[in-house]
């Protein structure tokens, strides 16, 4: 209980403080790792804290490999890019727009923070979504049923 | 005075990697991983390297506590650890080769340029030049500029690896559930 409402009270402080990392990685300490990462923890921590159940429906976490999709193949688009103006491959400096580095760099740390949040947070509910449904349905012996292994029947004893 | 700071967390840390080592119950041993984590984030910390402090400190005292405690309740093995961990005993063989290998590694830290030094070829040619473009490009954060604009192809890898490693641990994962 006490755990729960301290964790609802630091999460949102702690993401933000995650998003502004990722987004100031130019300019100050930061970047996209350290922004997924803090992020990914904020996540985690919740669902450590009010259960997995709860928080996987919140935060779609079966959308999750999309997000990391769209964070590689984000930062190939933005690599690619430059070939269309002229320039090599990551040579962000092509981009004809002001300060082409600064903005081009941006947009791969938010790509980067993306997918290694997804991959942590994707990681930790892989990790421990199911244990609650394997717990729900162990046998009145106290075995966890295991793969393959058919268990005796409900209605067997009837 | 900085030396004095830096062996002090890494006295922490030997200290808390030991606690782990030495810890039996699951959650004990969890967080006093976390605590190893954070003592070598303060060591990151006090090199000057913010950086990998902050992905130190999120990843080693947050999430992987976590994934240690999930793996844990996953496999139901609270009680089988604890009772393991109690029966650990650590053989002379094993000490012994420990300490020789830690010390025939150390004996290699001599070799090493002192930190920071500015003649080793790092210094003498690429970071200055590093150092001059960054403000150049707008970019203040030289470690970002690095990660990104001038070595960008590497960090490139790195989001495709991370991007598999997560891929193909959810896949295992996935056809381990009943």
């Amino acid at each position: 209980m006490v755990a729960a409402t301290t964790v609802r009270l630091v999460a949102p402080l702690a993401a933000t403080f995650g998003v502004f990392t990722t987004l100031h990685g130019t300019s100050s300490v930061g970047g996209g790792f350290q922004g997924g990462v803090v992020v990914a923890a904020t996540v985690v921590l919740l669902g450590f804290a009010l259960g997995p159940r709860a928080v996987r429906e919140e935060f779609a976490v079966a959308r999750l490999p999309a997000l990391a999709v769209s964070g590689v193949v984000g930062f190939a688009a933005v690599g690619v890019g430059p070939l269309a103006f002229g320039g090599r491959l990551l040579e962000l400096g092509a981009y004809p727009i002001p300060k082409p580095a600064v903005y081009a760099t941006e947009l791969i740390e938010v790509a980067i923070a993306a997918t290694v949040a997804a991959a942590l947070v994707g990681l930790f509910f892989a990790l421990v979504g199911d244990s609650e449904a394997q717990r729900a349905s162990k046998t009145a012996s106290g075995e966890t049923p295991r793969d393959g292994v058919p268990t005796a029947e409900e209605g067997d004893d009837a | 005075m900085g030396d004095a700071l830096l062996g002090a967390t890494l006295a922490l840390a030997l200290l808390a990697a030991v606690t782990v080592v030495a810890l039996a119950d699951p959650p004990a041993f969890a967080v006093a991983f976390g605590a190893y984590g954070l003592a070598l984030a303060t060591a990151w910390a006090v090199l000057r390297a913010p950086d990998v402090a902050l992905t130190e400190a999120a990843v080693g005292a947050g999430v992987t506590t976590a994934l240690l405690l999930a793996v844990l309740r996953r496999t139901d093995a609270f009680g089988v650890v604890a009772e393991a961990r109690t029966r650990l005993r650590v053989r002379p063989a094993t000490a012994l080769t420990a300490a020789g290998t830690a010390l025939a590694l150390g004996a290699t830290v001599p070799a090493l340029p002192a930190f920071g030094d500015p003649e080793t070829p790092p210094f003498r040619r690429v970071v200055p030049f590093y150092l001059a473009d960054a403000p150049r490009l707008g970019i203040d954060n030289v470690v970002t500029a690095i990660l990104v604009v001038y070595r960008g192809f590497d960090t490139f890898g790195e989001i495709a690896v991370v991007f598999a490693a997560g891929v193909a641990a959810a896949v295992v994962l996935r056809g381990v559930v009943a």
